[in-house]
């Protein structure tokens, strides 16, 4: 390849040395590139951004305040998604439902008599709420100034209003995910005589009580279709439910087919019981692309489960897209408040088996148990070919750097052809071929092998051929991707002395 | 000798999920510790797979390599009869939390739980079930679906398991 530099002719003698600078040459790192997250709740109308048309990049939690107002449903996965540094985040609010959607509400209903000081502790959206109550306070002023201790929490996903005895307390974004909200109450440090009744929905473990009365279906339709410009390499859906998701899983597989490229990874957050989650991983979506994350009765909302998740895969992946994630700590998922929800070994194994990615409570602190993917069968068989989210990771990630590869390497040969046979010339310099580019690529696979990304790249190698019909290389490139220290057997024997 | 452990006698609850066609979908896997280690869930089984897009494979230099899976769509049977089981801290929770219902008194007694006529909690769970399937999906999501009822195997006889798929996909693997 013929070395040239723009202005230094031929003609030109005067002696010394013409240098020039070229920048950004050679392979890019990926791995600086950033890797986009987007989340997807609804917005409230006093926040700026337009749902179903814009999507904006949130650099603070004041950002997503002014675009989708305070304790939105998408704000509070902003909030989530913004624990983790350097995140690269966006929006694409996705509009509330149109027909009539109501708010999920719950009261709390303050009653008895009382003659001591004390302190009602209530717990929302995992956050907990003091309130003082005064040994000669009315029943009414109680439930005024556990009104304004609600209203006085910034950022609360929810506003309370009292009347009489009762605080109504309702959630900002309006929709049936709203009913994913629990309260609970502590009155261990209350006056002796104050009682606090919850009404909500169907009361979980230990009495924490979830809003209910919230409805309206919103579509991710719309969304779905402000996506497919280009790469959203991690989708925090806020939406849940069976229908979007099958909407969601179609996308990702058409997106991130050959011709399109844009491989995108889908974080769905469940916060009630084992089967729910187990049966929405399985039968709706059971897809590598995406994955499920649940709390058995969690406190903290599942779209801000989804967010943070997607949030820690997504400042995480750059560095190393085999990144393992057994107790990885959520920052600011509420940990069970219930001993009982603490899920056991025969409950992990469950959701395990069934691509679901459990969260746990060690210590008064969230951790992922372990991240995986949701395909978990084929046909009515157990399938784990796929199974930790680096599985997948990986995959991508090595697609996407023998893409850049290949447009370094086609720029270096701008010719192709078939491997020339035993006893033929050479293919002239600036011509790939099959076995050029199989040299090329393997190049890389080993350097991702020294990483720790794949393993066994040699016995498993890059092929190519010639298509003589189209004229070009095609090329397969097996990904064995390493596999991560998760488990392991130990027997401790004791013996007794000879 | 140890003590013998009660067994608890429970039914499925299909509508602990409801699919994205409208279909009771719910089901509990075994406990893998102190049940069964064989992949399956409690009176439920994968009895229908119908497959709904073809492996994509891609051939180059003579070598077939799966670039996508196939994708099924799954029908799940249900045990009309309760379930024998046995008495373990999983299966415990899980009827504390309705993901299975007690078929008798003594189950609810060991669970913790007070007893209730089966039918009326299945019942009772179905319309809240159905009630939150068509708030996020739309006014009258499930009827318009077809009001689809689970599957169930007639009584006394266990339920299906999934032939094996060779047998059973109605497509590849």
């Amino acid at each position: 390849m013929a070395i040239v530099i723009p202005g230094f002719v031929d003609s030109d003698k005067v002696p010394g040395a013409v240098i020039e600078t070229v920048y950004g040459r050679g392979k890019q790192s990926l791995g600086a590139n950033p890797v986009l997250l987007v989340v997807t709740g609804n917005k409230l109308t006093a926040g700026t951004a337009v749902a179903d048309q814009d999507i904006n990049q949130v650099f603070s939690e004041n950002d997503a305040d002014t675009l989708y107002g305070a304790g939105s449903e998408i704000a509070m996965q902003c909030y989530a998604a913004l624990q983790f540094p350097g995140v690269a985040l966006f929006g694409a609010p996705v509009a509330e439902a149109t027909s009539s959607p109501v708010s999920a509400t719950l009261t709390l209903t303050v009653g008895g008599t009382w003659s001591t000081s004390g302190t009602v502790l209530i717990r929302l959206a995992g956050k907990a709420i003091a309130v003082a109550v005064g040994s000669s306070d009315p029943i009414n002023t109680v439930a005024t100034n556990i009104a304004n201790a609600i209203n006085g929490v910034q950022r609360l996903p929810m506003s309370a209003s009292p009347a009489s005895a009762v605080v109504t307390v309702s959630v900002l974004s309006k929709g049936t995910r709203g009913n994913d909200y629990v309260c609970a109450k502590d009155l261990s440090s209350a006056p002796a005589g104050l009682t606090l009744t919850l009404a909500g929905g169907s009361v979980l473990t230990g009495g924490v009580t979830p809003f209910s009365g919230g409805a309206g279906a919103d579509s991710v339709a719309t969304v779905l279709g402000l996506l497919t410009t280009q790469i959203w390499d991690y989708q925090a859906w806020a939406q849940n439910d069976a229908t979007n998701a099958g909407l969601i899983k179609a996308q990702l597989e058409s997106q991130a087919g050959p011709l399109l490229q844009h491989p995108g990874f889908a974080v769905f957050g469940k916060n009630r019981s084992t089967s729910t989650s187990i049966s929405f991983a399985q039968t709706t979506l059971n897809e590598q692309l995406a994955c499920v994350a649940h709390m058995t009765n969690g406190e903290t909302h599942p779209c801000q489960m989804a967010a943070q998740l997607a949030s820690l895969f997504a400042t995480t992946v750059g560095a190393n897209p085999n990144t393992r994630y057994i107790n990885a700590v959520m920052p600011t998922v509420a940990p069970h408040s219930q001993r009982a929800d603490i899920p056991g070994r025969s409950t992990l194994n469950a959701l395990l088996n069934a691509g679901v990615t459990p969260f746990t409570t060690v210590n008064g602190v969230v951790q992922v148990v372990d991240a995986i993917q949701s395909h978990c069968l084929n046909g009515s068989s157990p399938d784990y070919r796929t199974y930790h989210v680096g599985d997948v990771f990986v995959p991508i990630r090595v697609s996407k750097e023998l893409g850049q590869q290949w447009s370094i390497f086609s720029a270096a040969n701008p010719y192709a052809g078939p491997d020339p046979s035993d006893g033929q010339q050479p293919a002239p310099q600036g011509t790939a071929t099959p076995s050029l580019w199989v040299a090329e690529g393997t190049a890389l696979l080993k350097q991702f092998e020294g990483l720790n990304w794949l393993q066994d790249v040699d016995a498993n190698p890059m092929i190519a051929e010639w298509n003589t019909t189209s004229k070009r290389i095609m090329s397969a490139v097996p990904n064995i991707v390493r596999a991560q220290n998760i488990q392991a057997g130990i027997s401790v024997r004791q013996t007794a002395a000879s | 000798m140890p003590f013998p452990t009660k067994k608890l006698r429970v039914y499925p609850n299909p509508f602990t999920y409801i699919d994205h066609f409208g279909r009771p979908a719910g089901r509990l896997p075994f406990d893998g510790y102190e049940h069964s280690q064989t992949p399956g869930a409690v009176g439920a089984s994968i009895t229908d797979v119908v497959l709904t897009q073809s492996a994509m494979f891609m051939r180059v230099a003579g070598r077939d390599l799966e670039v996508n899976p196939p994708q099924h769509d799954h029908r799940i049977t249900y045990s009309k009869d309760a379930v024998e089981i046995p008495n373990t801290a999983y299966y415990r929770d899980a009827l504390k939390r309705l993901d299975l219902v007690a078929a008798d008194k003594d189950t609810a007694l060991e669970a913790g739980i007070k007893f209730e006529d089966p039918s009326k909690v299945l019942a009772a769970y179905k319309a809240e079930a159905v009630a939150k399937f068509n708030a996020e999906t739309a006014e009258d999501a499930y009827a318009r679906f077809g009001s689809v009822e689970p599957l169930y195997t007639p009584s006394n006889q266990p339920t299906v398991q999934a032939p094996a798929k060779n047998e059973s996909s109605k497509g590849d693997k």
